[in-house]
């Protein structure tokens, strides 16, 4: 009887022997936009411009770090691009970032699917606020996986002057979308 | 043997249990962040003048909003007292010239608002650079250049006009005046409603 539960606990037992973290780096072909609604009409901008690592660690957890220069989000017009540049301070903050952190699993085979919601603290405009994001992670392959994720982000909790056009101000809501490429580093 | 049995099996129960779930009233702890997984980004250095420079730049387009609204208000007028004018010579409305000090007043007022509004705009700084290429607001520059030569068409059709007063060209010069004005509100307002796209 004890031989029997000794022996099922002892997968248990080595499922938490450590093992190597591993690290996921952002590739190119990854976005992240912003959606932001005016009265009179809505904006889309993108940046392809994105670097960012994830590492899964053995227990389960992630970290995860991502970063974009506020001044290559693209909207297809130059005049607004310079306007957003101009009210997120660009050359005095040029990063939009974020951390997190998060519980999945260190499973990463091939045609994986994960749902995580991240406990994450996003720095725009140099104001830090914490956020839950949700994401979902598809794994290509054992060592490349897509990610994607959409959270709103206020404008103001940021210190971010909300833009307006005759003289009317953009919601405070903005939709941040991120479709982010990862491949394993050394993988 | 049981002696040691004991032990393994309670910290390996306990570690199996799930951990006790979080009252819903209880803030979350604040995640650890502590690592980094990016190279550190510099802060760049505070550009004074850069700041200065997109200030004065929101001020001048901010201005540049109101006097366009107010441009495009006051040719609306200038073309409707203008037909008036029109009616009242040309069409039978007994010649009375009572609305051409109006239409002359808001014209003159037109132009001097849009040269303003245009001067705010291109002489407002551009502290970010800006990729050139067409967007909305280069079809919003584009049709007020039309309109900026609309006006001034407008300004030498007017004064050539009553400068035939009496004469039979008078009235062939009017109606391209007349046109011209129609189109010049035309192209302001493409210009104005480009803008929402």
């Amino acid at each position: 009887m004890l031989a029997a539960a000794l022996a099922a606990l002892f997968p248990l037992a080595l499922s938490q022997a450590p093992a190597a973290a591993r690290t996921f780096a952002v590739a190119p072909g990854s976005t992240v936009s912003y959606r932001l609604v005016h009265a009179l009409h809505a904006v889309e901008g993108a940046c392809g411009a994105v670097e960012g690592r994830a590492r899964l660690l053995p227990d389960g957890g992630v970290q995860v770090s991502v970063r974009a220069r506020v001044g290559s989000f693209d909207s297809g017009n130059g005049n607004r691009d310079a306007h957003m540049r101009e009210v997120t301070e660009a050359a005095r903050f040029p990063f939009v970032s974020l951390k997190a952190v998060g519980r999945g699993s260190a499973s990463a085979d091939e045609g994986a699917a994960l749902d995580l919601e991240l406990d994450a603290e996003l720095t725009f405009h140099g104001v830090a606020r914490r956020i839950a994001i949700p994401v979902k992670v598809r794994f290509e392959s054992a060592t490349r996986a897509t990610v994607e994720s959409s959270f709103p982000v206020s404008l103001e909790a940021h210190g971010v002057e909300r833009p307006s056009l005759l003289f009317v101000k953009v919601e405070d809501r903005i939709e941040i979308a991120a479709r982010l490429v990862l491949e394993e580093e050394n993988g | 043997m049981t002696g040691i049995v004991r032990p393994v099996l309670a910290a390996a129960l306990l570690l199996a249990l799930p951990a006790p779930a979080a009252s819903q009233d209880e803030p979350r702890p604040p995640p650890d962040l502590d690592f980094e997984l990016l190279p550190a980004a510099s802060a760049p250095p505070v550009d004074l003048a850069l700041e200065r420079e997109v200030s004065r730049r929101r001020r001048m387009l901010t201005v540049h909003q109101g006097l366009g609204i107010a441009t495009w208000t006051a040719m609306t007028a200038t073309v409707v007292v203008g037909q008036l004018d029109f009616d009242d010579r040309f069409r039978g409305g007994g010649d009375t010239g009572k609305y051409h000090g109006w239409h002359k007043g808001l014209a003159y007022g037109t132009a001097t608002l849009f040269a303003t509004t245009a001067a705010l705009a291109l002489l407002s700084p551009e502290p970010y650079a800006k990729k050139s290429r067409f967007d909305t607001a280069t079809a919003h520059k584009a049709s007020m250049a039309v309109a900026a030569v609309g006006l001034a068409a407008q300004i030498a059709l007017g004064v050539w006009a009553r400068s035939l007063e009496g004469e039979l060209s008078e009235r062939d010069v009017a109606v391209a005046h007349q046109v011209i004005g129609y189109a010049t509100l035309g192209a302001m307002t493409v210009g104005a409603v480009v803008l929402v796209f």
